[in-house]
């Protein structure tokens, strides 16, 4: 498995945890709120399961800002190789 | 006696536990100092144990009767994660990042028994206090939005009178509520009035409309945030929609209010359809009738919680621990919730 693979699939796994889905609903289109209905409790759970996950601090306006599940896959690999 | 005189009065009978945040703060110390000092509630502070006592040396203030709890104890945030990660379905690593901030760790302090409510906001926007409070305390029963209210003392132009006290809600917090929501800050609000001040709550739905005097969508949304909140709380009296006079004044209610009403003309909760209309009425009463307004008291949380500005003065502070101290006790008295809670973690 690729590096960004493996970023996408872990991104996706959280994701599916934090919005009680299963993982093969996930992609880098679903959209937080159309599609999630996601308000911002999940949008912080979602951040600090992606700390933890990747080891990493997360800025609130940064993960506020992504709108996709791709949104968060590109700051995660932005953050991870900074 | 004023309002706040009496709250004064209740909170050294309640001698509850508060845990502040933000507990570094030189302003949080000196009212830690005033309620332990005042017999007004047990004060316990987040924070770096070396600099809480070197502000308070720093700034003369004894630190006698203050708890300090130092967030970064290895045995408190585990303990507290894990009910976090339970809570909340999280991987207990997640949980423990939470907690590393300290709004989230002292709303698990009062969620778990070893404070009884949480007084923040002097260094955190209103948004984090309530959303950490929701994520860790939750909310109350029934209970899906969180909102703010204001206690009005109107003082009476006739000295032979006392000052009118009513309660106005959402004044802060919610913007433009839907039905749902303003049914949730009309049961709240009488959660308050009634652990705050004691009150029967009579609580009044207000629009420009008076049971129909009026058509309108906005008129639609009040009507049918009274059969929501009616559905939720059937044992709180709750009428609507009226306008402002026909809720306060027996007068006007009875020429404008054709049916048996609880609420009509004895209204002492005012619930505003939005916070345009909430935020400019307590503003008006202020400036124009001298009103003292006691406030933003946060609501709808399962456990009391309240939101400082970020100038808060010490009395302020103080002001905001007695009342989440006076609602903390009277909810564990009206549900003997203490007994029920988890015995409360010794704090290490």
């Amino acid at each position: 498995m690729s590096e960004s693979g493996s970023i996408e699939s872990r991104v996706a796994d959280a994701v599916a945890k934090v919005f009680h889905r299963d993982p093969s609903e996930i992609s880098p289109d679903t959209r937080y709120v159309e599609d999630l209905m996601s308000k911002s409790l999940n949008v912080i759970e979602l951040t600090a399961v992606l700390e933890n996950e990747f080891d990493i601090d997360i800025p609130g306006a940064e993960a506020r800002r992504c709108r996709t599940v791709g949104d968060t896959v590109s700051l995660i690999r932005r953050l991870t190789s900074d | 006696m004023t309002v706040i005189e009496e709250l004064f009065e209740k909170a050294k009978q309640a001698s509850a536990t508060v845990v502040f945040p933000e507990g570094e703060e030189p302003r949080i110390l000196e009212a830690a100092e005033t309620l332990v000092r005042e017999g007004l509630a047990a004060p316990v502070l987040l924070g770096v144990e070396e600099t809480i006592v070197h502000t308070a040396a720093a700034e003369g203030l004894s630190m006698a009767g203050i708890t300090v709890v130092d967030p970064s104890s290895t045995a408190l945030m585990e303990r507290h994660a894990r009910s976090l990660s339970e809570a909340r379905g999280l991987p207990e690593g997640a949980a423990m990042r939470l907690l590393k901030k300290p709004l989230y760790l002292a709303g698990m302090m009062v969620a778990r028994g070893d404070a009884d409510a949480m007084v923040a906001g002097i260094a955190h926007a209103t948004e984090d206090v309530i959303m950490a409070s929701e994520l860790t305390i939750g909310m109350a029963q029934g209970v899906v939005a969180p909102s703010s209210s204001f206690v009005m003392e109107v003082p009476s132009r006739a000295e032979s009178r006392e000052a009118v006290v009513l309660i106005f809600a959402d004044c802060a917090v919610n913007p433009d509520p839907s039905p749902e929501e303003l049914a949730d800050i009309a049961i709240a609000s009488a959660t308050t009035a009634r652990e705050l001040l004691g009150w029967v709550p009579r609580v009044a739905m207000l629009s420009f409309s008076t049971k129909g005097s009026a058509v309108h969508p906005q008129v639609d949304k009040v009507r049918e945030a009274l059969v929501a909140a009616r559905a939720k709380a059937p044992d709180v009296l709750i009428d609507g929609e009226l306008q402002a006079d026909a809720a306060l004044v027996p007068g006007v209610a009875e020429k404008k209010v054709r049916e048996p009403s609880e609420v009509a003309g004895r209204a002492n909760v005012l619930i505003f359809p939005d916070l345009d209309a909430g935020n400019i009425a307590y503003k008006l009463v202020q400036q124009l009738a001298g009103a003292a307004a006691y406030g933003p008291i946060l609501q709808g949380f399962a456990r009391p919680v309240s939101d400082l500005s970020r100038g808060a003065t010490v009395e302020d502070i103080v002001g905001a621990a007695v009342m989440v101290s006076v609602r903390a006790t009277a909810a564990d008295d009206a549900t003997d919730v203490r007994k029920e809670r988890t015995e409360p973690t010794k704090l290490s």
